[in-house]
């Protein structure tokens, strides 16, 4: 497993706002199986991901918290797809939060934020706000699709660390996951 | 990273309370976005945007809700609901989170909100994931948000200001 990222503690001070890149990891030629983001800096109050992702299999990501792979995730979501069906979506007691359906391609990518709140606050289990999309550029949409989601990670404690997973194949070339922290 | 997000006034309940309400916003920003991480200390789940520059008229909301296995829509006049908050019997240390998103806070048009938030519960049921459009038809600045519900300790609420340059 592969651990990438960097954190603010390394970069110079700059006169920056409240919202700041905390670090960014892209993938090369070889493509990722999973993204770590380590030793998360306690000086926020929320943090938020922006993914630009890549994959030739037409998968899943996943998310993990502090390296906590048992069943402790919930999930529940809006989604829209295909040719315009919606649908509701939820899912529990898994080894990690669903991002979304990523059913992407090395040509088209899938685009996602997500927002964690409170991610310092041991009174709350930690909550994932996120939303995707994905557009196959094909005369029949039935791959396009999007998503308006949550995820709970049924933990009390700091989030330290963040582990984006792919479910198959790689984060292929270009994909990029950046984390930002937003002062409170 | 261009210093463009700004945080305006922050609030951390040590103790439940009815609402919270943003004042004296200064008007040197372009858009407003509020952060939420709150749950309601009552069976009821609504919280809401109850009132801008002191007074609950003009506001209006449409929303997309989805929960147990379907999905509705809705709209409300007098208030913009915002969120179905985690209520008083769900799962302990559960919150939800918000995002509301003003634009042109300052200009001279009607004031549209963006609304987007998720509730969970840490269980297959009682988790609501909604969107909202909200307007407030009023052409003056905003200078205070007030949020209603019953939030409940630990919540908190986190206003930035965004500049466009």
């Amino acid at each position: 497993m592969p651990i990438l990222g960097t954190v603010a503690s390394q970069f110079s001070g700059k006169p920056f706002g409240s919202f700041e890149s905390i670090a960014t990891v892209a993938a090369d030629s070889n493509g990722l199986s999973d993204i770590n983001f380590n030793t998360i800096p306690a000086t926020y109050a929320h943090l938020q991901l922006r993914m630009n992702l890549f994959n030739s299999s037409g998968t899943n990501a996943f998310v993990t918290f502090n390296g906590d792979t048992t069943t402790n995730y919930w999930q529940h979501g809006i989604e829209s797809y295909g040719g315009g069906s919606t649908s509701v979506y939820s899912g529990g007691n898994q080894y990690a939060g669903f991002v979304g359906n990523l059913v992407l391609s090395n040509t088209y990518p899938g685009v996602s934020i997500l927002d964690i709140f409170d991610y310092q606050n041991t009174s709350i289990r930690k909550v994932i706000k996120g939303s995707y999309g994905t557009n196959m550029n094909l005369a029949s949409p039935g791959y396009s699709r999007n998503f308006y989601s949550d995820a709970t990670w049924g933990n009390t404690s700091a989030i330290t660390s963040i582990n984006i997973q792919c479910q198959t194949g790689v984060f292929s070339q270009y994909s990029t996951i950046s984390l930002y922290g937003i002062k409170g | 990273m261009a210093n463009t997000f700004t945080l305006i006034q922050a609030n951390t309940l040590g103790s439940s309370a009815a609402s919270v309400t943003f004042t004296s916003i200064p008007a040197t920003y372009t858009h407003l976005c509020i952060l939420m991480s709150a749950r309601s200390t009552t069976g009821s789940p609504d919280s809401e945007i109850s009132e801008i520059n002191g007074s609950s008229a003009n506001l209006q909301g449409r929303w997309v809700w989805g929960e147990n296995g379907s999905v509705t829509n809705g709209s409300y006049s007098g208030n913009v609901v915002l969120v179905g908050l985690p209520k008083s019997s769900a799962t302990a240390n559960t919150f939800g989170n918000v995002q509301i998103y003003i634009t042109n806070y300052t200009g001279s048009q009607h004031k549209s909100i963006s609304i987007d938030s998720v509730s969970e519960n840490n269980a297959n049921n009682e988790a609501y994931t909604m969107l909202a459009a909200g307007l407030w038809s009023n052409t003056s600045a905003i200078t205070s948000v007030k949020l209603s519900g019953n939030f409940e300790t630990s919540s908190t609420f986190h206003l930035y200001g965004i500049k466009n340059s």
